[in-house]
């Protein structure tokens, strides 16, 4: 059933939507923002070690459900399964308002300048890992991006010292909040990484630090990533531009509606989106434009069943490169042992960062910030680290975890992973989910030049630990498999040759007027850093060149 | 319910510190089996009749009767998928897992499922319980005086 026209619909409330919503809403476009999920409040945070968005032991509490959303996964090996969302291989995010900002742990980190141009920094140096790789610099600059990272960190609220940071790119404005004060854990590091000559500083979070928009600081309760913060202290777009949007009276956010596909007419522009609401009844809201921030995954998987006379294998498809160069990060590192106690309880436990190996490295393409990791709850202490040669139960295992929880501290980092053509999402030709629509496959590995980086990571993360005070230091390592998970991006890469890519610098889809990404999809690499920033700063650029340029209806 | 009791105690046997048995695992498991591990109760019941069946032939004796030792033993060949075959067709590997897993979701998970009675395992490693919002930190040392 059409409803009335509006000048624009964005299709997922995550990282990138609202913000494309706020920065039109707010330039008096009328706005409709449709959201698989459901919006959740602070108290909605259980602090349930067993279900969270990092632990789905007992599910996920901010979806998608369990039932009714399959996948289809495609091992290493060629065999496929359908797994839902708390099985190993459906790279789950989260399906809510605020998507992944909801639950994050919320580094708030810029790209390095040379994160945009990989290959003009690496391609004579580094000629193996453009072997069987889509490795590419980006169509627009860190100097574009720039003003865009600023805007971020100051309406969505940013906290943290990045001047030691010696390695940064240039800036022009302090970030907007102070650190929180160091944990027990940072001044351990500090201290080693000053001995090995390296340049310690405070992580960048999207957190209050102190109360900033009206909301608190940081309680430093050990329930921080994975769940939604119970004193409204974490940043994200729920919070923050949604609120904002939705003031103006130009925005109408729709939850529990799944778009099913983008509807196109005869000359290949988008009319408006086919949605189901949450009684399953099919919509279609006409819209001027279309905007798809639904991640890396759902994003391709959309724009893949939107299919029509012009593009039969799916919008913006028209070279096949819809849904190619799924990444995500390959997070790699080391546990330290210590004689002292390490752990002081003080959330959100990551603190402390080097940025000395994200460039530069001997004989490597890109490489990783490390970091040490957030708090380590007890039950994914004892289902994720253990000492080499202690059993896994029995008396053995207990003393283990009595004498050794609070003296391990973890140190790890998002290895920049070389992106490879054939891992990708598809639509599977089988499985549909719970309104028929076709689910997302996933398939591929990781290039082989990516855990070269990470292995040198996991070294040097465990040289920082030793130089520390660590007494014992064993590596975490990383696997072949096709990567995405909560960093999933790069399936609908941005470049300015409609050949070889499926956005314009401006995130505007190739072939059509008026069909936008907002989201990690149209990310060319994905840095050696956390991405969210890098997706709002995108989505500001891309929002505010909309509000500007385009036609309202 | 005697036997996952002896099961989840050789995992995680007390000490100094309460057992799993003591903390709630066979709480957690059996309310999970209601729940989110509905799909695992034929799992549950078919390897506690098969351990049974098994310490019977082994050692004439019900398998919460046997000595600590003893139970280590049969889990352990469990573990290496080398339990006797006419009991566990694969060798018990699966159903080792099955419960391992559990066991240490239940010991060092949330109390809100059933499991880690009174902040068991949190005491034994000293973290704080939950704070209540708006108030300053727990102390665990303060918190749990016996533990400081």
């Amino acid at each position: 059933m059409p409803l009335p026209k509006v000048d624009a619909v964005v299709i997922g409330a995550g990282a990138g939507g609202p913000i494309v919503a706020k920065e039109l809403a707010v330039a008096g476009w009328r706005v409709v923002l449709l959201e698989k999920g459901r919006w959740y409040t602070p108290a909605d945070c259980h602090k349930d070690d067993l279900r969270n968005q990092r632990n789905a032991t007992l599910g996920y509490p901010f979806g998608p459900g369990e039932e009714g959303n399959p996948r289809v996964f495609v091992d290493l090996d060629g065999r496929e399964r359908v797994v839902k969302p708390s099985e190993p291989g459906y790279n789950n995010n989260a399906f809510c308002v605020g998507g992944g900002t909801l639950s994050y742990g919320a580094m708030a980190w810029r790209f390095h300048p040379n994160d945009f141009r990989m290959r003009s920094t690496y391609a004579s140096k580094i000629p193996r890992a453009f072997e069987n790789s889509t490795l590419e610099d980006w169509p627009i600059s860190y100097e574009d991006l720039e003003p865009f990272y600023e805007k971020a960190e100051w309406e969505i609220g940013v906290s943290g010292d990045v001047s030691g940071d010696p390695f940064k790119g240039p800036r022009r404005r302090a970030l907007p909040m102070p650190p929180l004060p160091p944990t027990r854990e940072h001044e351990i590091l500090e201290k080693g990484a000053r001995r090995l000559g390296l340049h310690p500083f405070y992580i960048p979070m999207l957190r209050n630090s102190v109360p900033y928009n009206g909301r608190p600081a940081c309680m430093r309760c050990r329930w921080c990533v994975g769940f939604a913060c119970e004193v409204d202290a974490k940043n994200g777009t729920q919070n923050t531009v949604l609120p904002t949007a939705l003031a103006t009276g130009n925005l109408e956010l729709r939850t529990e509606c799944s778009a099913r596909e983008i509807l196109v007419d005869s000359r290949g522009n988008a009319t408006g989106v086919a949605y189901f609401d949450r009684d399953g009844r099919l919509w279609e809201q006409p819209a001027r434009y279309v905007v798809a921030a639904c991640g890396a995954i759902e994003s391709a998987r959309l724009l893949l069943n939107s299919r029509s006379r012009l593009y039969p294998d799916g919008l913006g498809n028209r070279y096949g490169w819809v849904g190619r160069n799924l990444q995500g990060h390959t997070y790699t590192g080391a546990n330290g042992l210590f004689e002292e106690i390490v752990y002081d309880d003080l959330g959100p436990g990551a603190s402390i960062a080097i940025c000395d190996y994200v460039h530069g490295n001997p004989g490597l393409a890109g490489g990783a910030m490390l970091a040490n990791e957030f708090i380590r709850l007890p039950y994914q202490f004892v289902s994720g680290i253990r000492e080499p040669g202690v059993p896994r139960w029995g008396r053995a295992h207990k003393d283990f975890v009595r004498r050794a929880y609070r003296r391990i501290l973890p140190v790890q980092g998002p290895t920049q992973e070389i992106p490879v053509f054939e891992s990708r999402v598809t639509l599977d030709p089988r499985v549909r989910d719970k309104f028929g629509i076709p689910v997302a496959r996933i398939s591929g590995y990781r290039h082989p030049h990516t855990l070269e980086v990470s292995e040198y990571m996991a070294e040097r993360a465990g040289e920082w630990l030793r130089a520390s005070g660590a007494v014992k230091v064993w590596p975490r390592r990383a696997g072949r498999g096709v990567s995405g998970g909560q960093h999933q991006a790069g399936t609908c890469r941005m470049g300015a040759d409609p050949k070889t890519s499926v956005v314009d610098p401006w995130c505007r889809v190739h072939d059509t007027d008026n069909v936008y990404v907002a989201d990690a999809s149209v990310h060319v690499t994905n840095g050696a850093y956390n991405p969210v920033l890098t997706i709002m700063a995108i989505a500001y650029r891309a929002g505010g060149h909309l509000a500007r340029q385009g036609r309202r209806a | 319910m005697e036997t996952l009791g002896a099961w989840v105690d050789t995992l995680i046997p007390p000490d100094e510190d309460p057992g799993a048995r003591e903390a709630g695992v066979v709480r957690y498991i059996d309310l999970q089996l209601t729940r989110w591990f509905r799909r695992h109760r034929a799992d549950y019941r078919d390897a506690l009749a098969r351990i049974e069946r098994w310490s019977r032939a082994r050692h004439g004796r019900r398998f919460a009767e046997l000595t600590p030792d003893g139970r280590e033993e049969m889990l352990a060949l469990m573990e290496q998928g080398e339990a006797d075959r006419e009991h566990f067709p694969n060798g018990g590997k699966s159903a080792f897992e099955l419960v391992l897993a559990h066991a240490m979701q239940g010991f060092y998970g949330n109390p809100r499922h059933g499991g880690n009675r009174g902040y068991a395992s949190w005491k034994m490693i000293g973290v704080p319980p939950m704070p209540v919002r708006g108030r300053e930190h727990y102390d665990a040392a303060k918190t749990y005086p016996e533990k400081s």
